[in-house]
């Protein structure tokens, strides 16, 4: 047997821990599932049944699974349409000079580090109808009826979620397009002013084009945070878990939900690989679209 | 003149909108801590905060760190968000390195392997992990739950450490290895301490990653190891915590992940013009 190149031999030595790490807990629980989703398995017992694609039959006909994907949609185009260009905004409002920049930057970090659970608190708290102000002021204003709830109003609930979600993603992408802002030569800016170019066409033939890959970065984010992502998850589980009436059920909350506390982990898995599969649909989608632009 | 007046109406434009979205972003834990030293009684009788004056009380931080469970659970998130950092620090750093400095076949599928495993969305795999932890009687333990938050971050934090550490010269690499200085020493003696900005945002996220997390601590822990979100959830799903304890209990969990990225900020900052996100 030829001997390894002391190269080839280091590299194995230093990537054993991350490849053995990999293997054990990463590659065979992806296949695992994918097992799963053509069983019917309960983690009380772990005594797989063989259904074949009787899962994804189901799916199918099952009228919460296409409520919660419509569900899931919506937040979905709200959380990027809307959070990133916000992102944007703030960026370029905090690279322009005041005093207190420092301080104001670093509050953008604020509701990123925030465990998502405690957002969730926070926001009940602000938005409650009983001792919330925001609802009381807007209600002593004229604005809104009193005893008007938003987490607890079938049609508006999913909103109020996209809004904490909001709180929570909006000053991070304002943060990563800070970060790349710093990188934009000032010579340009100053000479295309210098030569009266406007703002707005400062801003739409140098800013924009300059940033478009941290853009980029921010609307995969923005999809990854969306759809499986603590934005997913935790806001819902914490706020409305699920209500009213299933109407803030979305696609990684309902697979989670049937998996452990339905205890059905197979038809679980089958709507995880459904959330992939539009996990990866959107990414294609984005990048395509960034290609053509190109 | 005119210029001038165009300026100054620009700047108090500029400062009502940044106070606006401070107001935005600060406006629930400014809330958060008012509500954490109100009383019950207090709390809900009307009208609500800012329109009436309140009288702090410190009893609900003395509940909250006198009860037993939220206490444990703020340790328990505490060690296991330093063992899990450790853990994805060491086995990430050491992959990293490989791929970012030496040849070697598959080394270019690895890398993408990597991105591709972290686009799948957690919980495809946290079904089956359950399911492995609990064969192996690893469910409902620390080092399950610290195998769990691993697989959250490994990935990722790997694929950004190898874009860190492709920024340290070969050169330097290279004389090290002909001085016979072994790898292992010259990732630890060389590489981190040249890309310690880079490595400081990585320390930074798997942490708050870690802390923050819930959905992987409220499945794999289950009743020996309860960490501090899925409590906190606990709490609000109805149990015998009044809501102004629970503001405190929200507030204090929180602190110790604001504080740290507010403190690193400048470091988190270079980190990211260090090339993290490419």
């Amino acid at each position: 047997m030829a001997r390894l190149r002391p190269e080839s031999r280091d590299a194995a030595i230093l990537l054993s821990p991350f490849f053995v790490f990999l293997a054990v807990f990463m590659i065979y629980p992806l296949i695992a599932s994918f097992y799963f989703t053509l069983n019917d398995l309960a983690l009380s017992d772990l005594n797989p049944i063989f259904i074949g694609i009787g899962n994804y039959i189901e799916l199918l006909s099952d009228k919460l699974f296409q409520q919660a994907l419509l569900q899931t949609l919506a937040y979905l185009t709200f959380h990027t349409a809307v959070g990133v260009p916000l992102g944007l905004a703030i960026a370029l409002l905090f690279n322009e000079e005041f005093r207190g920049r420092g301080f104001a930057r670093a509050c953008l970090l604020v509701p990123w580090a925030t465990p998502p659970i405690v957002a969730a608190l926070l926001m009940y708290i602000l938005l409650n109808s009983g001792f919330g102000p925001v609802l009381y002021g807007l209600n002593m204003a004229g604005l809104l009826p009193p005893r008007f709830t938003i987490f607890g109003n079938p049609n508006l609930a999913l909103l109020g979620l996209a809004f904490v979600s909001l709180w929570k993603s909006s000053p991070l992408f304002a943060f990563i397009f800070l970060s790349g802002l710093q990188n934009l030569p000032s010579e340009v800016v100053e000479s295309a002013r210098v030569y009266g170019a406007s703002s707005v066409a400062i801003f739409r033939r140098i800013t924009l084009p300059f940033l478009k890959p941290v853009l980029a970065v921010n609307c995969i984010l923005s999809g990854i945070l969306a759809l499986s992502g603590t934005q997913a998850f935790d806001i819902v589980i914490g706020i409305t878990n699920g209500g009213p009436g299933f109407r803030t059920f979305m696609l990684y909350f309902l697979a989670w939900n049937t998996a452990f506390p339905w205890n059905r982990l197979g038809y679980g898995s089958t709507i995880a690989y459904v959330v992939t599969i539009i996990a990866v649909i959107f990414a294609m989608v984005l990048l395509r679209i960034w290609y053509r632009r190109k | 003149m005119a210029y001038r007046k165009r300026s100054l109406s620009r700047r108090i434009a500029v400062y009502v909108c940044v106070l606006l979205v401070l107001g935005f972003i600060l406006s629930p834990y400014i809330l958060g801590i008012v509500t954490s030293f109100e009383t019950e009684v207090e709390l809900v009788r009307r009208p609500p905060f800012p329109f009436k004056p309140i009288t702090p009380v410190l009893d609900n931080y003395i509940y909250i760190l006198s009860y037993k469970p939220f206490a444990l659970a703020f340790i328990d998130s505490a060690l296991v968000a330093v063992a899990t950092t450790c853990f994805v620090m060491i086995a990430g750093s050491m992959g990293a390195f490989a791929i970012a400095h030496l040849r070697f076949r598959g080394r270019n599928f690895l890398f993408n392997f990597v991105v591709v495993v972290y686009m799948l969305p957690a919980l495809a795999m946290l079904i089956p992990i359950v399911v492995l932890l609990k064969e192996l009687t690893l469910l409902d333990t620390i080092i399950g739950m610290v195998f769990a938050h691993s697989i959250l971050l490994l990935p990722l934090m790997t694929w950004f450490l190898v874009g860190i550490f492709e920024g340290v010269p070969p050169d330097i690499l290279e004389a090290m290895q002909l001085d016979g200085t072994s790898r292992l020493k010259s990732l630890f003696r060389e590489v981190i301490p040249l890309s310690r900005f880079g490595f400081f945002l990585i320390l930074v996220f798997s942490f708050v990653t870690s802390w923050n997390d819930l959905m992987f601590a409220n499945t794999v822990g289950i009743v020996q190891v309860k960490l501090l979100q899925p409590r906190i959830l606990e709490f609000m799903s109805g149990a015998r915590v009044l809501f102004t304890q629970m503001a405190a209990a929200g507030i204090l969990s929180s602190l110790p992940v604001v504080a740290l990225a507010i403190v690193l900020q400048k470091q988190i900052i270079a980190g990211i013009m260090k090339g993290a996100i490419k």
